[in-house]
């Protein structure tokens, strides 16, 4: 779809606003070799480039959506800045883990082991909802999109609708959520 | 723990950071003091997180799937195909386009062999007449003036009557015996009036006399006809001597002179002095040191110019009416021509007439 030909930044952030998956892929292939250069420059890898890459498109998309979002520079220049702030957190990290003393590492290891396993379960819990509810979730606490805009593309009646719809569906996931674990697990 | 939608709502408006003022103060007091509102902030807050995972996880999935779709064929390789299928498009509109004209090139290759005459009329050799067209080609290719002579496809005449006009214009030639007779130029007439040495060389006037006429022939084998280079007629000219400064010469003679006569008064001296002067200057003038052949050409292409080999002058495109002067000035040879002085250099090649515009020159050539 975008092999040949560049869009118009502006095009690229409104086709975003509009919640255009397309445009990420679009966006990950123009700009992959700038941030492949770039990592591979500073001690990365073909694999960590791809991490990068993803989650940079993925914060642009974010920001893109918010509300006092404004583009003051190229779209690439901003990638390119997001995708050098999230190589050197890499690297910061990657040093940190490194500098940790082994046995404080093991035991925090564990923690952070036992910690990610609930999130990854309510993970699923969320991928195991009905489409609807898990759209409608997504469109509001990650893409952030307007209550207008959900109740447009998933065709209810008014904002009030997926308001109250929002809720139902939260409420019926936190049920699935308590019943499955004790309350100590997510505190 | 279950809440109900203001709570919920207030909760995502705390975790969202868009709760502020009073009611963020008033929720934090909340918070501090109720248990059960503190489980149910984390609860949401972790479900939120696993929305935002599970969300980033999907479009990450999303992104490899598509990539890879387009990696199957590899984005360098794309280029490269697209390149060189770019590369058999040019190469083949470039054969396209080239091809009817290097057909068409063949073609009128094939042509001119066809226009080559196989026997022309020769016009400096009535004896021989038809020579062999690769002689007159090579000839005509190795002198200037006629590298661009036209070769035009003769018009198709009926055989029999052609072998007569030429052996009537041959009789007609050979029995002519000046170039009055032969081709009854109107011109000489008013030359020969003008200039005493007025002098036609018979020969290439005549032959010139012959070609114009065989120009006209044909037969059978004739299938064109070379036009040459035409003399149209020769002239003698004096070639007058012309000094820098007439007056440094008189000036010599005149020492000379006193030497001699060393004996005369001082006014007697220099009246005669004055005389003797005046006398070698108007002589310096009119000094006749040679005479030059002129002959006047006509060019087929109506080339202009002059070729000059140190003994004659081959001038092309020039009116044998108009009157010419000769000086020479440095054994170098200036013409008068339209009163404007032009130098002649000498070598073997076809030159263009270079006026001379130095006037300290123009002063001592128009003396």
């Amino acid at each position: 779809m975008f092999g040949i030909g560049k869009i118009a930044d502006h095009t690229v952030l409104d086709n975003m606003k509009q919640g255009d998956e397309q445009m990420l892929v679009y966006l990950y292939k123009q700009h992959y070799t700038m941030v492949k250069n770039f990592v591979l420059k500073n001690s990365g890898d073909e694999n960590a480039v791809d991490d990068i890459l993803q989650d940079t498109v993925i914060a642009v998309w974010k920001n893109t959506n918010k509300p006092n979002f404004l583009l003051q520079s190229k779209l690439s220049t901003y990638i390119m800045a997001i995708a050098k702030n999230l190589w050197f957190k890499e690297l910061k990290k990657r040093t940190k883990f490194k500098l940790v003393d082994e046995d404080n590492h093991l035991e925090h290891g564990k923690d952070e082991m036992h910690l990610d396993m609930d999130q990854n379960i309510i993970v699923s819990l969320v991928e195991q909802m009905d489409d609807n509810c898990r759209r409608l979730l997504s469109y509001f606490y990650f893409d952030g999109f307007s209550t207008k805009l959900i109740a447009e593309k998933l065709n209810y009646a008014n904002a009030n609708t997926v308001k109250s719809k929002k809720y139902q569906c939260f409420k019926k996931l936190q049920a699935t959520v308590i019943s499955q674990y004790k309350k100590e697990d997510l505190l | 723990m279950s809440v109900n939608e203001e709570t919920y709502h207030i909760i995502n408006s705390y975790l969202s950071g868009k709760l502020t003022g009073r009611a963020l103060d008033k929720f934090k007091i909340d918070l501090r003091n109720d248990a059960s509102l503190r489980e149910a902030v984390v609860t949401q807050r972790s479900i939120i997180k696993a929305v935002e995972t599970a969300k980033e996880k999907e479009l990450k999935s999303f992104i490899t799937s598509e990539v890879n779709k387009t990696r199957a064929i590899p984005y360098p390789k794309m280029r490269g195909a697209l390149a060189s299928a770019a590369v058999i498009a040019i190469l083949a509109i470039v054969i396209f386009t080239l091809a009817p004209i290097s057909h068409k090139r063949n073609n009128n290759t094939a042509q001119e062999e066809q226009k080559k005459p196989l026997m022309v009329a020769r016009d400096n050799a009535p004896d021989t007449i038809l020579e062999s067209a690769e002689t007159i080609y090579r000839e005509t290719t190795q002198v200037d003036t006629q590298t661009f002579a036209r070769v035009e496809s003769a018009p198709i005449l009926e055989l029999e009557p052609e072998v007569e006009s030429i052996e009537d214009d041959h009789l007609d030639m050979s029995g002519m015996d000046t170039i009055e007779e032969s081709i009854g130029l109107d011109f000489e007439d008013d030359i020969a009036d003008k200039a005493d040495r007025y002098d036609i060389n018979k020969k290439p006037t005549k032959l010139a006399g012959t070609s114009s006429k065989l120009g006209k022939t044909t037969t059978k084998d004739i299938d064109l006809i070379v036009r040459s280079d035409e003399l149209l007629g020769k002239k003698s000219y004096p070639v007058y001597a012309a000094a820098l400064n007439p007056l440094d010469r008189t000036t010599n003679v005149g020492e000379v002179t006193i030497q001699a006569n060393n004996k005369l008064s001082r006014k007697e001296r220099k009246a005669k002095n004055k005389k003797e002067a005046e006398d070698n200057s108007s002589r310096s003038r009119s000094t006749v040191t040679r005479s030059i052949m002129v002959e006047y050409w006509q060019s087929v292409v109506n080339y202009k110019g002059y070729q000059y080999d140190g003994t004659q002058v081959k001038l092309y495109g020039v009116n044998q009416l108009k009157s010419l002067r000769f000086v020479e000035l440095d054994n170098r040879l200036y013409l008068k021509l339209n009163s404007e002085q032009y130098f002649l250099e000498k070598n073997t090649k076809h030159n263009r007439l270079i006026q001379v515009t130095n006037p300290t020159l123009l002063k001592v050539l128009n003396e």
